[in-house]
């Protein structure tokens, strides 16, 4: 089976913008939650969200800009900056991005003093593509996932598949998401999904703490470029994609499946494609809501996955610095295995103050870990079911 | 290649209980969601699929919505017409369900298909591209039959969904591997071909 590595990226994120910036975040500890500023929320009952920032600084746009879309152009930008992208011709490159729900201008809609248009309000994500598609010169295709929180870990395993079975082609993929406005932030709030912290808000986004209570919306963008082996320059590899696995609860709507066998059947078929055992994985970087449910099903998955050493396995989640990108949640945090693998570390998981007893999982808290890594597993999980887990490795010729 | 394909008018009830084995469901469909069960359970009910089977769908550009934004906005505005932050929080936000949120989610229609089906395989969901749809499929880990679906909301109200079930060498060369269409379209070249065979 061909390999596929990964030889450029371009992020855009809450610790940071650009691959410098974001790492120097990743190794501080950087948290990006604090109180939303970019747009009003007098009144909210609650205002805690991970804002994108570019030198320390929350980016800031008017309520109309499609924030999402902004930061996805900047993720490219950066991509085809850095990378050797334009080896390629632009007929043999691929576009195949994950995106959240779709960019609704609700001020604007609500100030439409005569006849409200709806459509004239929303930015679609397939129409983002176009124009990225149109503004990059990809000219092989271009599409975009749609599936909620696991959108960009399919675009990516996609990609990883596609490439595999299609030479001479490069995949631009990653995912892009930003629910900072009125409307969605307010929908994820009456559901009760918001995090209830009341202390610090660079600590209201607690995964498998024991007082976690509930997720913090982020925002940001993260883009790749994927190749197979045989075409990329040896030094430009960040490193292998070696699997994917993609199952479904078919549980309920609102809550992950508790046993956590479905998700852990994903990371099963994505070792499996790896061409390696559960015994081989050094690590997970886990999804890590910061929600109840959440952890205790990633736990049971972890048992299930890892029977006799799944109280041993180092792990680590993100969203304590990041918050929940939902759409981009997979394609940002990926670059946290990225960097455990070229450094050799696990990086500790910060806000897990309180080790919850229940979660009996080896949580890297304060200090990074040093070990030597081979292979990441990395999991996520949907809102309605879907589960992904992909496998990363160290590039090895 | 069997293809089922249903239309909804505007307004129109989609009753969608009728085909439900799990009636705690019914809270979180939208209208796509409600036609894509129909439509699924009507193939299913005919073929064999098992738990496994991958399962990828399409969701069509949405042109209409009818999850009560104008309830929201209407219920936000002051007395001269302006939007009132207080009044959104305190009045706009509670005109819809909290469930509403889940019903904006672009998966929900694939989730409740395999929630009601017990589908636990590879999935995903595309947006807006036949193109897409065809090359998930056509990249599947599997080499067996897959089950496609898509669904659109047309700007005047009317649902259209489609499911059917395909191997590789069925789509394999669909012209609409080349195209820039939506899934909606491509199932119903298929099922007028089915039709007139």
């Amino acid at each position: 089976m061909k390999k596929v590595v990964i030889t450029g990226a371009g992020v855009v994120s809450p610790i940071g913008s650009g691959l410098e910036e974001f790492f120097q975040g990743l190794h501080n500890s950087s948290r990006g939650v604090d109180r939303i500023t970019n747009f009003d929320t007098e009144f909210f009952p609650t205002a805690l969200g991970a804002e994108v920032r570019q030198s320390r600084m929350v980016f800031r746009s008017d309520p109309a800009v499609d924030r999402k879309e902004v930061f996805i152009r900047k993720s490219m930008d950066e991509l085809f900056r850095t990378s050797r992208v334009d080896r390629y011709d632009p007929a043999d490159r691929l576009l195949h991005l994950g995106a959240g729900i779709d960019y609704f201008d609700f001020l604007g809609y609500v100030r439409q003093k005569s006849r409200r248009d709806w459509n004239s309000c929303n930015l679609r994500a397939h129409r983002v593509a176009d124009m990225l598609a149109g503004e990059f010169d990809v000219r092989g295709g271009h599409f975009v996932n749609v599936s909620a929180c696991v959108a960009s870990t399919q675009a990516m395993g996609l990609s990883l598949r596609l490439l595999r079975n299609t030479p001479g082609k490069a995949v631009i993929t990653g995912g892009l998401d930003s629910m900072l406005s009125h409307l969605h932030y307010m929908g994820f709030y009456s559901l009760g999904a918001l995090s209830k912290w009341r202390g610090e808000p660079s600590s209201a986004c607690r995964p498998f703490d024991r007082n976690r209570c509930g997720l913090v919306i982020g925002e940001g963008a993260a883009a790749y470029l994927f190749e197979r082996e045989e075409n990329a320059e040896r030094e430009t590899i960040f490193c292998e994609v070696a699997g994917y696995g993609s199952t479904m609860d078919a549980y309920m709507v609102t809550d992950p499946e508790p046993s956590g066998g479905s998700l852990a059947q994903a990371a099963l078929d994505a070792i499996q494609d790896a061409g390696i055992t559960p015994d081989d994985i050094d690590t997970v970087d886990m999804h890590g809501t910061g929600t109840v449910k959440n952890a205790t099903a990633e736990a049971k998955a972890m048992e299930f996955l890892f029977p006799k050493r799944f109280r041993d396995i180092p792990v680590f989640a993100l969203k304590g610095q990041i918050g929940h990108l939902i759409g981009a949640c997979g394609a940002v945090e990926a670059l946290g295995v990225i960097d455990m693998l070229k450094h050799q570390r696990v990086l500790p998981s910060v806000n897990c103050d309180q080790p919850d007893p229940g979660v009996p999982l080896r949580i890297v808290r304060e200090e990074p870990l040093s070990m030597k890594i081979n292979h990441v597993l990395k999991i996520n999980a949907a809102f309605g079911g879907q589960n992904t887990a992909m496998v990363f490795s160290k590039y090895e010729q | 290649m069997k293809v089922v394909f249903e239309s909804h008018d505007t307004g129109a009830p989609i009753p969608v209980q009728e085909y439900l084995k799990n009636k705690k469901l019914a809270k979180y469909f939208n209208r796509e969601a409600a036609a894509a069960v129909i439509c699924a359970t009507k193939l299913i009910r005919e073929s064999s699929v098992g738990a496994e089977t991958p399962f990828y769908y399409e969701t069509g550009r949405m042109e209409f919505e009818d999850l009560g934004l104008d309830r929201i906005t209407d219920a936000s505005l002051d007395e001269q017409g302006n939007f009132s932050q207080r009044l959104f929080i305190e009045k706009g936000t509670k005109a819809v369900m909290p469930l509403t949120q889940f019903k904006a989610l672009y998966n929900m229609p694939l989730s409740l298909v395999s929630i009601e089906h017990g589908l636990i395989g590879d999935n995903a969901v595309i947006y807006a591209s036949a193109r897409g749809l065809l090359i998930q499929a056509l990249h599947a880990p599997v080499e067996k039959k897959i089950l496609l679906g898509c669904g659109k909301v047309h700007r005047d109200g009317r649902v259209e969904s489609a499911f059917t079930l395909a191997n590789k060498e069925e789509i394999v060369n669909s012209p609409f591997l080349g195209s820039d269409g939506e899934g909606i379209e491509m199932f119903r070249s298929w099922y007028i071909g089915e039709a007139r065979k």
